[in-house]
């Protein structure tokens, strides 16, 4: 029986073979990924021996056709053992693809160009585009922190904010945001325009080895930025979008009865009869919570996406729709965008490819007051508005003026806040390409940036007091254009000789423009209020209209050699020459040429057998990078108008004035670079290190010098840019990558850790730069060959307790170092001894750059389950916490909630915040010193997140995936401010660090969905 | 690295570290190992409350002195100072000079100073100086007096009432009165007893006959500290005074309280005539002229009891003019020749003065640039900057007139300097501004306005001061009330109720 049916089958077989050799048959399948499990997109298909081939599409299935039944199919892509499989007349043949630990996974985007991670010999981190759509911002940015290594991203809230962004440290005053390049088009500093989603990968440009090839504007380093394409194969819609809502915490600021007292008890303290305005022995009923009057409990973020892509093997393709809003706590101050984006890339044959990318956006904003401040500091015993019987039919005039200080009216502010501003954008980014040989390829790409903003603003006419008003209206309006070109072009060649020597060379040429077009147009006196009356031609005086034009060119020769042998031993060499129309002649060109190599270990005889290595490359890399981030104008002499007053009756003159003066030597600034660095993958490859060792240095930083008088110049405009300054930064990164899979457990820990220390080598040679204004005195002192931006000032030593401690600080004779103090102030220490509490008792009392920063990311993934969690912490920063002034009470404010029980108040009490004082005689709050520093170190969970993925069958193959996102749930800090992140971001960097209560970065709660079919 | 030497090192180790901490911590090494000597200059010192004593003496120790301690609880004082640390190793003699304020009041009257030396092996040795609260450091000082020149009319009977009060913080022992021609004034020593106050008050008869005379009073202490004033007294017929004071108090004391003086100086017009602006907050208001600041004698203008129509000096007979008319501005002439006078009114309405802005109005051309933003105008009592000026609040019945509402505490020796001035949020200069020019008149406010238009235009009178601000002391302290009149440019400084 079993014979007979063996027989029949082979029959069977044969004549079904015979016929499918004839007809010739379709194979479907799917390919995936062995480690993940998940489908491998983009893996090509082919009849071995023919050109007939596909790729798999998003979901990783592919359909080829007219095969020959006994033909055998090769499945390759990059980053996976290629796998060649005999058909055997199967019509659908499933392959799961091995990672290639050899090869790696990871295809790398560098400066035009694209290379596998193995063959890199710079300082490169990636990061994909689903780890930047795990944070729902505004700015892209925001989701790096604490996922790169030696980048520095430091966040404030407030709808549209940017975030500060140092990469490996600070070796310029001349701005330090990175350059942010978008699918091989520079797009300047800010990337809010981005759309988050369309992200396909970041790629963060270290060294200079890597940067090199963006000279001019690479000395702060380089975010390669590539967006979402299409991927030939079935449509396929992605849907996201996440809503919830913002929250910060409430300062905590006294009630009206605490305030009342603290205000009596200043003057009290002062044997002085206090001057209280208003109801005395107020209650707390009676009084205002301004925070709460000012500041909204939440504010609403909301985020949508649509994505269509898809495409045949000649065009592909990628639509996508966003819209971003976020609401600032305030009842006025949003920022919302709309962006779309269309890839698309056709491919005429083998020779020729072109294509078409389209991105127009809209992004409207009303401005965010910052009344923070004003909020706490207002008296609480001041009721919101006057008694109604007071009112006028100017509303702006109905609010109370604060009764006990000079503090403006927040709420009155809010209802005031009347600007705003619309800007419509788009990105168009054309290339053709062309392929005459395998070996050749030769491309250029023109894009063009627009940009047109319309920021309109209006001041009411009010007066709520003398102190408190303007007696005139104020309207205006400004436009702006922006209109950018880059031309890039390009041709590479790529061979492998004798087998083992494999060479990429490019070359390049590329021209670039940016142009600015500026009007403003201004009037005051508008007849009233109306909303109808808001225009400048409403305005009755004071006509104001200006405006002007400012362009930037650039042309530049790119080239780059990179070779390796027998993938061992790499070498890459690049080399780009800048003109750049900032410059005078003489000096408008510079060359930046950079040389890196590397030397992968693990694919050395001597390495093969051994189980502890699956990749071991030690790099090393020197280039040298450029900034010119200064005035378009800066090395000519510059004449503007200027008022002057003449006559015995003095009346003004409008004449005009030297503006600024030049340098005609002017010339480039120039950062060297050295990096030193390590790859490794261990355990399977589920252990990755990389360890990085770097020193930069700039030379001929540009610095505004004070000009010599004896040139006549009056002070105020006598700078001149001159190629004078130094600086130096130098650290380490270290990045500990685990990633395993445990039954239907996937995990991943991410830990990286890194350290940089910023030093000026010099500045101008005019002295230190005193920075940071504070009661007339400088917080932070900049000073040759010492780090930057640290603060300056008297050392605090605890409060005088009693007489005898005022009375015992003396010198050796008795004088009294501080002969206003009284128990209960502070005691500022005699450094140097000699008796005097002088400027020369001023010491570093603190530094607000980390020592240490480190970010830790975990995902876990279990069945349908998935879970994320990211921190980011800084440690050794410290911050000149300047809202601690709010435990004084100076000048009526209003202060923290137990300032009554914080306040020395007799011996014992206190030991930190001083007595309360009307005069403060002792300078507790107006003295520069330690009183103020506090450690700003902090650990913040970024991101917890959870997501479950419900079945497919659910939805008809569709994926849905729910989430809930929490952003900055928490922070473990000693510090007492409100944020320590926020001072980091605030101020340039040699003026960061202290603390001015502003926008702080926000809990943000979220539920979202991704839909995919 | 074998096993025996790593327990040799393992042994080795707690040994070093036995070693090492075991040595003194500052590493100073003992040279003869003695206890310090101090040598103090004296072992009592008399001082006050609220005044400096000075402890000095030497400390020797040939092993080097640490620290020296003064200490005294009773004090608050408790003093260590760390040689070391300030001269950053130790010393082997030190020269101690350390100065202490006790405090203005400090009740007790004898406290005990320890001063104790500490040597760097940490030996010590200590003395005590007792100092005593019973020092007599301030000089004697006259609350009343003559005036530096006094004039007295001849009559059937030409007689001057010598009048002054001493004082002293301790205790006066006397005062010589020395009136050289006068007899009975030769150095004529008065007994104080060691009171602190000592009130003298004859009547000196002069001879028939123009004469000067010379007038010297010294207050003696019992610490034998002395002051002396001076006043020459002319004898003569009527002169023709260059400055006349209007008296609105009754009393001695009343006409000296005021920082500025009381008596109002008015304006002379001519010879022996004179023109005062008065204006009268109260109906029944009395007033005297004088030719004098400090006493209503020996001359004092006042009704001549026989005859109303008519001026008397005779201080003993003199009666005051009543102004009768409450919330107006008199204007009395009157002509010390002929022993005239006449007394007129006008509203305060009628009254003009420099203020260029209603008071409290928002008007204040902060910029001075036509008026882009105005602020309140307001002025008052400043001392430091226009930024910081305590308000005046203005008279409900008379606009020109002001005061502050709060006092201010004045303590004796206090040499007052402050303009009047307007606020500005800047603290911007020369908007309008009264102030004191000449010492020896400063109860005359002269304004200062920069520019015309920032005077009121009905104003006519010129600006009348120059770049001096005068800076009168106080005698007495207590809280002193400021009253300004803007339109008679007088301000008075007086004791307040």
């Amino acid at each position: 029986m079993i014979n007979d049916m063996k027989k029949y089958l082979i029959i069977l077989f044969s004549v079904f073979s015979l016929g499918a050799y004839a007809q010739r048959i379709t194979v479907t399948g799917k390919v995936i990924s062995s480690a993940e499990n998940e489908s491998v997109i983009g893996a090509t298909v082919l009849v071995t021996g023919t050109g007939n081939g596909v790729v798999t599409d998003a979901d990783g299935n592919y359909l080829i056709s007219n095969v020959a039944p006994d033909a055998t199919l090769q499945f390759s892509m990059l980053g996976y053992k290629e796998q060649t499989i005999a058909v055997g007349g199967r019509t659908e043949i499933n392959v799961v693809l091995d990672e290639d630990a050899e090869l790696l996974d990871e295809v790398v985007v560098i400066g035009y160009g694209m290379v596998r991670k193995s063959d890199l010999t710079s300082s490169i981190s990636t990061v994909k585009g689903e780890q930047i759509t795990e944070v729902t911002a505004g700015n892209a940015m925001d989701a790096l922190q604490g996922k790169i290594g030696g980048v520095q991203i430091s966040s404030g809230g407030g709808p549209g904010t940017t975030p500060k962004v140092l990469i490996r440290g600070v070796t310029t005053v001349n701005g330090t945001n990175p350059l942010y390049v978008v699918d091989g088009m520079p797009v300047g500093e800010n990337i809010n325009f981005l759309n988050s989603n369309d992200i396909e990968s970041m790629e963060v440009l270290k060294d200079a080895s890597a940067a090199a090839i963006y000279g001019t504007r690479g000395s702060n380093g380089v975010i390669l930025i590539t967006t979402r394409k299409g991927i030939a194969g079935k449509t396929r819609f992605d849907f996201s979008a996440s809503a919830g809502f913002q929250t910060i915490s409430n300062p905590n600021v006294a009630k009206a009865s605490e305030y009342e007292q603290v205000f009596k008890k200043r003057y009290e303290n002062d044997e002085r009869t206090s001057i209280w305005t208003g109801k005395e022995n107020i209650t707390d009923a009676e009084g205002t919570d301004w925070w709460n009057r000012v500041i909204n409990k939440t504010a609403l973020v909301q985020n949508y996406s649509l994505g269509v892509s898809g495409g045949n093997e000649k065009l592909v393709y990628s639509v996508s729709l966003g819209y971003f809003r976020n609401n600032s706590q305030y009842d006025t101050g949003y920022w919302d965008k709309i962006n779309a984006r269309l890839n698309t890339e056709y491919t005429f044959n083998r020779y020729v490819k072109t294509g078409f990318d389209m991105a127009p956006r809209v992004e409207s904003w009303d401005d965010t007051p910052n009344l923070f401040s004003a909020a706490m500091s207002m008296d609480p015993g001041t009721p919101v508005f006057r008694p109604e019987s007071e009112w006028t039919d100017n509303v702006y005039n109905n609010y109370a003026r604060s009764h006990n200080n000079q503090e403006w009216n927040p709420a009155a502010s809010i209802a005031r806040q009347n600007a705003g501003s619309r800007e419509y954008g788009v990105i168009v980014n054309p290339y053709l390409q062309i392929t005459p040989l395998r070996e050749l390829t030769l491309r250029s790409q023109f894009g063009v940036n627009a940009r047109f903003r319309r920021s309109d603003s209006f001041t009411p006419q009010f007066y709520i007091d003398a102190l408190e008003q303007s007696t005139l209206s104020h309207v205006s309006r400004e436009m702006n254009e922006w209109l950018d070109w880059n031309w890039t072009n390009t041709a590479s060649y790529m061979t492998t000789f004798a087998d083992i020597h494999n060479l990429n060379a490019m070359a390049g040429f590329t021209a670039e423009r940016f142009a600015n077009y500026r009007a403003k147009a201004e009037r005051d006196a508008v007849p009233n209020n109306s909303d109808n009356l808001q225009e400048v031609e409403a305005g009755t005086d004071n006509q104001k209209g200006n405006g002007n034009s400012a362009f930037g060119t650039l042309v530049s020769y790119i080239g780059r050699i990179m070779y390796n042998c027998d993938n061992r031993y790499y070498l890459t060499a690049s080399v780009r020459a800048d003109g750049s129309s900032k410059f005078p002649t003489g000096n408008k060109y510079a060359v930046f040429p950079s040389v890196s190599g590397a030397w992968r270990v693990i694919g050395e005889p001597f390495m093969h057998g051994q189980e502890i290595f699956d990749n071991l490359k030690i790099r090393a890399g020197w280039g040298r990078v450029g900034n010119q981030n200064i005035d378009n104008s800066a090395y000519l002499t510059t004449i503007e108008s200027a008022d002057y007053v003449f006559g015995a009756t003095p009346g003004r003159v409008t004449g005009t004035t030297v503006a600024s003066v030049g340098n005609s030597r002017l010339k480039w600034e120039t950062v060297e670079d050295y990096n030193l660095g390590i790859d490794m993958s261990l355990l399977k490859s589920r252990l990755d290190v990389t360890f990085d060792l770097f020193r930069k240095k700039s030379t001929d930083m540009l610095y505004k010098k004070q000009n010599i008088f004896a040139t006549g110049y009056p002070d105020w405009n006598s700078q001149v840019w001159m190629n004078i300054g130094s600086m130096r930064a130098a650290g380490w990164e270290l990045s500990l990558n685990w990633r395993d899979k445990v039954s239907d457990l996937s995990y991943g820990i991410g830990l990286n850790l890194s350290s940089i220390r910023n030093e000026a080598i010099r500045f101008s040679g005019d002295g230190p730069i005193l920075t940071g204004e504070f009661h007339g005195d400088q917080i932070i002192r900049n000073e040759d060959g010492g780090r930057i931006s640290r603060f300056w000032g008297y050392v605090a030593d605890g409060l005088f307790q009693n007489r005898t401690d005022v009375y015992a600080h003396t010198d050796e004779h008795g004088t009294r170092l501080q002969k206003d103090a009284k128990p209960g102030d502070i005691r500022f220490r005699d450094l140097n001894n000699d008796g005097i509490l002088d400027e020369n008792d001023k010491t570093w009392i603190g530094d607000p750059y980390p020592d240490l920063m480190m970010g830790v990311n975990l995902s876990l993934k279990y069945k349908n389950f998935d879970f994320t969690a990211n921190f980011y912490g800084t440690f050794g920063n410290d911050i000149y916490n300047s809202t601690k002034a709010l435990y004084s009470g100076d000048n009526g404010r209003n202060v923290f909630a137990g300032t009554l029980q914080k306040a020395w108040n007799g011996e014992g009490t206190a030991y930190d915040i001083p007595r309360l004082s009307y005069s403060d005689l002792n300078q507790n709050y107006k003295r520069v010193s330690s009183f103020f520093v506090e450690d700003g170190s902090y650990v913040r969970c970024k991101l917890l997140q959870a997501g479950c993925t419900l079945p497919k069958k659910l939805f008809d193959g569709a994926e849905l995936r729910l989430f809930f996102s929490a952003q900055n749930p928490f922070t473990v800090t000693r510090y007492s401010g409100m944020d320590p992140e926020r001072p980091a971001m605030d101020g340039s960097v040699i003026e960061t660090g202290i603390d001015h209560i502003a926008y702080p970065n926000p809990r943000t709660f979220l539920l979202g969905i991704d839909f995919k079919f | 690295m074998n096993k025996r030497k790593f327990i040799f090192l393992m042994l080795c180790l707690p040994l070093i570290a036995f070693i090492t901490g075991c040595r003194d911590d500052d590493g100073f090494a003992d040279v003869d190992g003695q206890n310090p000597t101090l040598s103090l200059e004296t072992e009592q010192i008399r001082t006050a409350a609220g005044r400096q004593f000075t402890i000095k003496g030497t400390a020797t120790d040939r092993d080097g002195i640490a620290t020296i301690r003064l200490k005294c609880i009773e004090l608050y004082l408790d003093k260590t100072i760390n040689v070391i640390e300030i001269y950053e190793k130790p010393l082997e003699t030190y020269a101690l000079n350390f100065n202490f304020n006790s405090q203005p009041n400090e009740i007790g009257e004898r406290f005990t100073v320890e001063v104790t030396v500490t040597d760097v092996g940490g030996r010590s040795v200590s003395q005590e100086v007792l100092i005593t609260m019973d020092g007599d450091f301030e000089n004697p000082s006259f609350t009343v007096s003559p005036d530096r020149t006094v004039t007295v009319l001849m009559k059937s009977e030409t007689k001057f009432n010598l009048s002054f009060t001493a004082a002293d913080d301790r205790a006066l022992d006397y005062v010589i009165i020395d009136i050289p021609g006068i007899a009975g004034f030769d150095n004529r020593r008065e007994e104080a007893d060691g009171k602190r106050s000592f009130a003298f008050s004859e009547k000196i008869i002069l001879p028939n006959e123009t004469g000067v005379y010379e007038v010297t009073i010294t207050a003696v202490d019992r610490e034998g500290n002395e002051t002396a004033v001076n006043s020459t007294v002319s004898v003569s017929e009527m002169p023709d005074f260059t400055k006349m004071y209007l008296a609105d108090v009754a009393t001695i004391g009343e006409l000296n309280s005021d920082v500025f003086g009381v008596p109002v100086r008015i304006e002379r017009t001519g010879a022996y005539q004179y023109k005062a602006n008065y204006y009268c907050r109260e109906a029944g208001t009395e007033i005297f002229f004088l030719p004098q600041k400090s006493d209503f004698s020996p001359i004092c203008f006042g009704l001549d009891p026989e005859d109303a129509t008519r001026l008397t000096d005779d201080p003993e007979k003199a009666e005051p003019i009543v102004l009768d008319q409450a919330g107006v501005y008199y204007e009395i002439t009157f002509d010390i020749k002929e022993s005239t006078y006449e007394t007129g009114t006008y509203t305060v309405d009628e009254a003009v003065d420099p203020i260029p802005h209603a008071y409290g109005s928002n008007s204040l051309d902060t910029w001075n640039d036509g008026g882009t933003w105005l602020q309140e105008f307001y002025f008052g009592y400043m001392t430091g900057n226009p930024g910081e000026v305590r308000r005046f609040t203005q008279d409900k019945t008379n606009p020109h007139l002001f005061c502050l509402d709060d006092p201010l505490y004045l303590e004796a020796g206090t040499v007052m300097n402050f303009v009047i001035h307007n606020w500005h949020s800047n603290g911007w200069w020369n908007y309008c501004t009264w102030r004191v020019d000449n010492s020896e008149e400063p109860e005359i406010f002269g304004y200062y306005g920069k520019e015309a238009m920032y005077t009121n235009p009905a104003w006519t009178k010129p600006d009348q001061v120059g770049d001096n601000w005068a800076k009168p002391t106080v005698n007495v302290t207590g809280n002193y009330t400021l009253i300004f009149d803007a339109h008679l440019e007088r301000a008075k400084l007086v004791p307040a109720n």
